[in-house]
This record gives structure tokens, sequence and C-alpha cells, in this order.
């Protein structure tokens, strides 16, 4: 279900189930997900930094991944499924640039959306009944970590 | 198709100042000043189309340096071109065209004849969209609905066409008319029901309500719509896990369209997953006190049209003429329900490309497999990743190369039971005047991530896409 983490120096697979706690928000501490969402946890020290990895599959099917630094602070999520998570909580204060960025470009239905700032990245495209998408804040990856880690 | 091809001189009704062969016959040696007579070729493709349908006009000349169009239709041309023509009207109608230069002039005429429309069919019109009309490739097509079983009825225009949704939703607020008064949805507890109807641009909210939905000679019937922008006092309050999911789109100015026709792979937007659960930023139950999550059967549920309609209810054919480099200031397409039931929408030699059950299948761009692909009328460009093409500025959303790029890809059947490849071409929207209205744009997401190839309406270009129902028995598939 989860990808493998292709790393040598996966250091400790610890894998935990969450119980509410623990969700983050792009660039800030923990948000919460709706009940019944189950999270688990990997330690990955593939970088300089090591970094924590929380899975998370909604009640509806829909996968969530977060990246988190060790001081606690997500730099980076991706979304992937066939509804919306909560992109509120997922994004934090970064959702208000990906709602603007949608509003200053009025268009007819349901193209992909970008936003490629210095300070943060959001991917999102798909269809109805099948989404995915993507954001990290750029100047948080960790050293050895890339965008396209982030899948 | 669009090859401009000088056309001899049979195919001219006149041929002015010279001999009847035109540019084919050498000047007389007594005249050795005497300018080079002129010649036009002009020629349509089809040269019988339906009412609506769009037949592609190609003209060229020599030795000219203005042309005139007269006939069917008007105005000064270029003195080589192309154009999508369509009538309304049955009958014969004559584009004439005569071109001038030093030496004279000419003048050619091609024919279209215009038949009645078949009643599995309707027109697409490819417009800038509404908003602000920045939006190139916007496909809509007129939507008629009644109050179920009876006549009193209204048809709504410009709405957009879109094959990566399921269902119709129409903006109340200016469009819909409330004197229509359409029939409630109610859920289990008798509670009117709202919908937060996700777009990866933002959400539409609204509520449920039934209507005949009428398009060429189909009905469906009773069929459940989303009503954008209700204004009873239900639902002036979005719920927050709607709002949650992105920006409010459920305006004629931000969405550029008078609603949206989901005319997808499936039969419901939300389908099995909303009958026996909540499913946050769905269905709701409203009253007085506001809205929260429901389930709803599927019968209540927000439905593709088509698969409502008594016949010709196991997918749609999407047809569009070509787009030549530069764009199109003018483009008509023609939506054809059914697949395989009637003359007009035979599979023939299309390649099927099966889809899984979201809807996807795979293409490899560049090495890479793109698993979570699609076809999608409803978006205004070609959107995949790639890292090497310039995005525009401010609109991070779409490419801007230095100059056209012509690309390829590979699509593949979900399965990997077919695999074709393709080409593709991508201009720069910014360099297009604002007359073009249709053009093969691109767009990314910074070269990362994204694991679909979002096809959207300029692959559709001089292409017949047949999009098969998962409830026609051998759907879901694209095929073209």
């Amino acid at each position: 279900m989860h990808a493998v983490i292709r790393t040598p120096q996966f250091l400790a697979a610890a894998v935990l189930i969450y119980s509410g706690a623990g969700h983050a928000a792009l660039g800030s501490a923990p948000a919460r997900f709706e009940p019944g969402a189950t999270t688990a946890a990997s330690s990955v020290a593939s970088a300089a930094t090591p970094y924590t990895r929380l899975d998370t599959t909604l009640p509806t099917g829909t996968q969530i991944r977060e990246y988190v630094s060790l001081a606690g602070q997500v730099f980076a999520v991706s979304w992937e499924g066939p509804f919306l998570p909560d992109l509120q909580a997922l994004l934090g204060i970064h959702f208000e640039t990906m709602v603007a960025e949608s509003v200053r470009t009025p268009r007819a239905g349901n193209s992909q959306l970008a936003v490629n700032r210095p300070d943060v990245v959001i991917l999102s495209g798909g269809h109805m009944r099948a989404f995915e998408g993507r954001a990290w804040l750029p100047a948080k990856l960790p050293p050895g970590l890339t965008p396209s880690d982030i899948r | 198709m669009r090859a401009a091809a000088i056309l001899a001189c049979e195919m001219l009704i006149s041929c002015s100042g010279g001999g009847s062969d035109g540019a084919s016959s050498p000047p007389p040696a007594a005249k050795p000043a005497a300018a080079v007579v002129p010649t036009v070729g002009i020629a349509l493709a089809p040269a019988g189309v339906a009412t609506g349908q769009a037949s592609m006009l190609t003209w060229s000349s020599t030795d000219a340096v203005s042309c005139a169009a007269s006939g069917a239709w008007t105005g000064v041309k270029e003195t080589t071109g192309s154009v999508a023509v369509s009538q309304a009207g049955v009958g014969t109608n004559i584009y004439s065209l005569t071109c001038t230069g030093a030496g004279g002039n000419a003048t050619g005429a091609a024919t279209l004849a215009t038949t009645a429309a078949a009643g599995n069919a309707v027109p697409v019109f490819i417009e800038r969209g509404a908003a602000g009309g920045n939006s190139l490739n916007v496909p809509f097509v007129s939507v008629t609905v009644c109050r179920p079983g009876t006549s009193a009825c209204q048809s709504i225009e410009r709405v957009l066409l879109d094959t990566g949704s399921y269902g119709l939703r129409l903006i109340a607020p200016g469009v819909l008319d409330a004197s229509l008064v359409l029939p409630e949805v109610l859920n289990a507890r008798a509670e009117r029901v709202g919908e937060c109807a996700q777009f990866v641009s933002g959400f539409t909210w609204g509520s449920i309500h039934q209507a005949d939905v009428k398009l060429a000679g189909e009905t469906a019937a009773a069929l459940p719509i989303q009503i954008i922008g209700d204004p009873a006092a239900e639902f002036t309050a979005i719920p927050a896990d709607c709002s949650s999911t992105g920006a409010n789109i459920g305006t004629v100015a931000a969405l550029g369209a008078n609603g949206i026709l989901g005319v997808g792979l499936f039969n419901h937007d939300c389908g099995a997953a909303c009958v026996t659960r909540v499913v946050p930023g769905t269905y709701y139950g409203c009253t007085a006190t506001g809205c929260t999550g429901t389930e709803l059967p599927l019968a209540s549920q927000v439905a593709n049209p088509v698969a409502g309609f008594v016949t010709n209810n196991n997918g749609v054919v999407l047809v569009v003429p070509p787009v030549p480099n530069g764009g199109a200031t003018t483009l008509t397409g023609t939506l054809i329900f059914g697949i395989g039931t009637q003359t007009n929408n035979q599979l023939g030699s299309a390649t099927v490309y099966a889809a899984n059950s979201r809807g996807n299948f795979t293409t490899t761009y560049k090495g890479v497999t793109l698993n979570s692909s699609f076809l999608d009328s409803g978006s205004n460009a070609l959107f995949f990743p790639d890292a090497t093409i310039p995005v525009c500025v401010p609109s991070s959303s779409f490419y801007c190369p230095a100059t056209t790029l012509s690309l390829s890809a590979v699509n593949s059947s979900f399965n990997g039971s077919v695999s074709r490849p393709i080409s593709f071409t991508i201009e720069n929207p910014q360099s297009l005047p604002r007359s073009i209205k249709a053009a093969s744009i691109g767009g990314g997401t910074a070269g990362t991530g994204i694991r679909g190839f979002d096809f959207g309406l300029p692959f559709f270009f001089g292409r017949t896409v047949f999009v098969a129902l998962s409830s026609g028995g051998t759907g879901p598939y694209w095929a073209y």
C-alpha cells in the first residue's frame, strides 16, 4: 500500500498508528483529519537531515503523505484519491495561496492548478473521482531530498 | 486535411483576366510585362454535414494580394487560410472567394450541403471562457431543462462540455429561471439535499433538483442535477468541509460558463462511496439550521444525463475539426450520443484504451510513466509535467515556450493491452492574438510529480474521441 522508502540508510522502521494527533499542516504545527483516518509513521534518515513521513489513509480512500522535520514542521505534503482531502488543514496558511491562484485565473471546469513561488509550490491535478496533488516549501526541503522524492 | 493544395481551374467558377487555365499557362511572349493572373482554390471537407456541425473550409491563391468572401461568408480574407464553418439551416450554402492581384482576379467557390441534424447530436462551440474572455479552448453546448413531465422548459447556452466530470450543474443566479420550480431531491431524513461538487480548480455548491434534461432528440427524465448557488435559505451557508477543498467557482464569472455538462466515463458524480457513508465535502442534508453530511442513494445523486437517455445511452463521441498552427478564430465540433448505436457513432478503426476504476489510462512521456492520465474536454490545455518547458508569467499553470514545440508520447490502456504513440504541439498562449479561440496550448506542474497527463481540449482537435460509460457493457474506455 505504501511506497517503499528507497534509502539504504533507512534508520528506524518504526511504524506507529497515530490516534488523531500527529497530523500536520504545511509549514506549521499539527492539524487533524476526519475521524476514522489511519496513519502510519516512518522515520527516514536518508538525507543529511532525518525526517518523518506520515502516511494517512482517509475513510474515503484518499491517501495523504506528510513529510515532517525533526522539529515537527511539515515541509511537504501529497494527496491522491477519489475525493479531495481537507486542503485547508493540509496546506495550512498556504491554502489561501492556492485559492488565490484559482480565483486569479478564471477557467471553466477543472484544469490543473500550479502555484510556483519561492516560498511554496502547490500542484493540483486530476479530475472528479481521481484527484492528486502535492505541495512543498522549497527552502525547507532537507538536503538530499528533491521535489521528485515527494510522492 | 488542411493541405492547402493549389486547385486546378476546373474548381473555379471563373478565371478572369487571362486564359482559362490561369497560372498554369505561360504568359504570351507578345506581352512580356503582363502580370500573372491570380488563381484561387477553395474546398470544404466534408462537403456535407448536419446543421450545426462543422466543416473545414480551406482556401489558397496564387499571385493575389487580397481576397474577399461572399455568399455564405463575408469579409476580407487572407490569401491562404482555413476556418471551420457551420450552418444552422438546412440547404445549400455557397462559399465564394474572389482574390485580386496585379494581373486581375479569380473567383472560387465551394458548396456545403446541410441536412437535418441527427437526433443524437448537438453542436459544440469552442469559445473563450465568459470570465474576462481569457480562457482559450472552452467547449460550450446548449442544454434544455424542463420541469419533469411538463413543457415548462428553459434552454441554457454556454454550458461547459466536460468529459472529466459526471452530471449536469447549472448556475442559479442570472441563469436558471426560478419559475421552472424544479422538484427538490430529499434524503432519507426528508431534508433537502445540498452538494459540494469537487473540481481541481475549486468547488461548486448548491442544491439537488430533478429535471428532464434534453439534448438533441434525447431526454433523461427526472434526472438529479445540481443547482449551483441556489438562493434558498437552507443553502446560504457553505459547509466548512466544502470550502476547505478549494476556491468557490460557483458563479458565471468564476466558472466562465453557465454550467457544466459532465459526460465522462461514470454514471454518478460520487457513486457507491456516498450511498452507505458520509463523504466529507460531497452531499449534505440541509435544513433551516444548516447542512450536515448525508448518505445518498444512487438514484438521488447527480447523474450523467447520457446514462439516463432511453437510447444512445452507452457513451458519447466528440468530434472536433483540426486547428492549424497559430490557432483558430472559430471552431465548432459535434457531440454525438451513443457508441455503435447509429450510423454516426460507429467505433470504426478507433483504438480502444481501457480505463481503470478511476477513469484513467497510462501515458509515457519522455521516459516517465504517468498512470493517471485522462481525456478532459473541460481542461483547456494539455497538462503534463516537463521541467524543460518555461512556464508563463504570471500564469504559472501554463507553458510559454519560446517557439512552438512538437512533442510526442505513448498512450496505453491501463492494463497495457494496447499502446500507441501520439504527437502534439505546444504553442505559446501569450503570442496568440485575442481573436484566437482555440489553439494547442499546454500547461504543467513545474515539471515534477503529477502522475497524470491531462489531455485537455487541444487533444480533441482533428480527432473523433469516444467516451464509453462504465455502465455501457464494454466501458469504461476512451477510444480515438
